[in-house]
């Protein structure tokens, strides 16, 4: 059996980059990986990757409901990171462009979203149904149909933003 | 062939298509303009969704503490905290000494002189708070002993640079499982006969050794602090579930590391005899249990007495701690006063303290 350590090793970063893509946040998207791996500690895992995305994005649902109820919580990480700081041009640039991919997500259906976010992370189809629990033969028209939609949002919103300017 | 749908054409550019599933659609497309495009425009919505969301980058972790410290970090953190504990630990062995020269206090802690130095080289914050409370403190002398502690840390810090920290930990006692039979905290009177480490139970012959063992005069600081380290002694599971009356509360899903025994503080002001188990969190630090049970508590500062009562059952109080660590103190349905400490976002420590049973 993979010890906790190779597969925090492994799958951290992935994990930890998927969940901020789904959150927009980095704290929060910290603190679901580190109870993913928690939860990997009790129970460890037979097919690792699938089970860590998977609980990582009931997580994020769970959390997303459980929010609004933790005011306290959230206050109390945002002294820990508030780290503000001036960005050049470029970096200003790259922000605004995340943030819209960010809103084109908010977008989507969840599980248009979720496919999306575990494809960009090297998921075949097969990992993607054994995450996401839908069927096999599905994941290719679903992807097709989140790709074509995200593109199109954030196509929309470039349009409407070069109008209003 | 039909024309191939969306799905099919996404699943033929991401290479997801059986070779027969490929071969019939490579067949199709050559022989089918509308296809074509349709495949020209998924290749298009294929690409540019990549890039977007490659767009999205996890911003650097600055100001925030590091999710999985390297072996040299975590052993800096680990030295850093120990330094920290002999600071505290020399400050309140001073107060101790001078205070147990002028009192005949009653002894609330363990006979730390007869207790041989197996200081885990992992000492704690938690540790040194604690220790530096577990004299025991007659109520009028509660607030003298603050501000010793407040005015002396350079003095403590001089004292103590002899100390290496970097010592390799004791092997940790065997550990042995508890016995599945033993689920309710045996009564208050008998634990204490059984263990001896009671609030009250220390004789006057102990507290000679205290006052020998603490004498600034004869011992060098550093040895003081390493014998006030011992405080905290590996034990095996067996002596922690005797010490807890007949039941230990363990992280369910888990393997301790060791299970130490001694004076623990669970809350501002409340000490007790109590049991440490400690375990490694997923990144490879240590967080630990701490459990003491209802009848073992006391040396309660008289300030924080409040505090102490006002947990109820079913209350989990989160306490940040310095060094990113963070803990949660409870009072389980029995009685106990547990509190889980690690370096694990307030969340996960919550997750494994629901799994305390």
């Amino acid at each position: 059996m993979t010890s906790i350590e190779q597969l925090f090793a492994e799958y951290h970063q992935s994990l930890l980059r998927m969940l901020y893509r789904r959150t927009g946040d980095r704290d929060r998207a910290e603190d679901i990986a580190q109870e993913v791996f928690a939860r990997a500690v009790a129970a460890p895992p037979d097919n690792p990757r699938p089970w860590l995305f998977a609980v990582a994005l009931n997580l994020v649902r769970d959390d997303g409901r459980r929010a609004v109820r933790q005011g306290r919580r959230l206050q109390l990480l945002k002294a820990e990171t508030d780290h503000p700081a001036p960005s050049p041009d470029h970096e200003l640039e790259r922000r605004e462009m995340a943030a819209r991919v960010e809103r084109a997500l908010a977008t989507l259906r969840e599980i248009d979203r979720e496919v999306l976010l575990l494809k960009a992370e090297g998921f075949d189809y097969e990992e993607i149904a054994a995450t996401t629990g839908l069927a096999r033969t599905a994941i290719g028209t679903t992807i097709a149909r989140a790709r074509r939609r995200l593109v199109e949002a954030c196509r929309a919103e470039e349009k409407d933003r070069h109008a209003a300017s | 062939m039909p024309h191939l749908d969306e799905g099919q054409l996404h699943a033929l550019l991401d290479g997801e298509l059986t070779p027969t599933e490929r071969a019939e659609a490579e067949a199709h497309l050559a022989s089918c303009a509308a296809c074509r495009a349709a495949q020209a425009e998924a290749v298009e919505f294929l690409a540019e969704a990549d890039k977007l969301i490659g767009a999205i980058e996890v911003p650097p972790a600055e100001g925030r503490r590091q999710m999985l410290p390297k072996t040299r970090v975590h052993t800096m953190r680990w030295t850093r905290l120990a330094w920290a504990a002999t600071v505290v630990l020399a400050v309140g062995l001073g107060w101790f000494a001078s205070s147990a020269r002028q009192a005949r206090a009653p002894v609330g802690a363990t006979d730390l002189a007869e207790t041989p130095v197996t200081a885990p080289a992992a000492s704690t914050m938690a540790d040194s708070q604690l220790r530096a409370k577990a004299a025991p403190a007659p109520a009028a002398e509660a607030a003298p002993m603050k501000e010793e502690k407040r005015a002396a840390p350079m003095v403590a810090r001089e004292r103590a640079e002899p100390l290496a920290a970097d010592e390799p930990a004791q092997p940790a006692a065997p550990l042995a499982q508890a016995p599945a039979e033993q689920d309710r905290p045996a009564p208050a009177a008998k634990a204490a006969e059984s263990t001896g480490l009671a609030a009250g139970n220390v004789g006057a012959a102990s507290q000679d050794a205290l006052q020998r063992s603490y004498a600034p005069a004869p011992a060098p600081a550093a040895r003081i602090a390493a014998q006030a380290a011992s405080t905290l002694r590996p034990v095996p599971m067996e002596e922690a579930v005797r010490i807890l009356g007949g039941s230990i509360r363990l992280v369910d899903g888990m393997t301790p590391l060791r299970v130490l025994a001694g004076t623990l503080m669970l809350d501002s002001g409340t000490s007790g005899v109590g049991v440490r188990v400690v375990y490694d969190d997923p990144p490879g630090r240590e967080l630990w249990l701490d459990q003491v049970r209802p009848d073992a508590t006391g040396n309660e500062a008289p300030e924080s007495r409040g505090e102490a009562t006002t947990l109820l059952p079913g209350d989990t109080v989160a306490i940040p701690m310095n060094h990113g660590a963070r803990g949660l103190r409870w009072l389980d349905q029995s009685g106990f006063r547990l509190g889980l400490t690690g370096f694990l976002p307030a969340d996960s420590l919550r997750a494994l303290a629901r799994r305390v049973q």
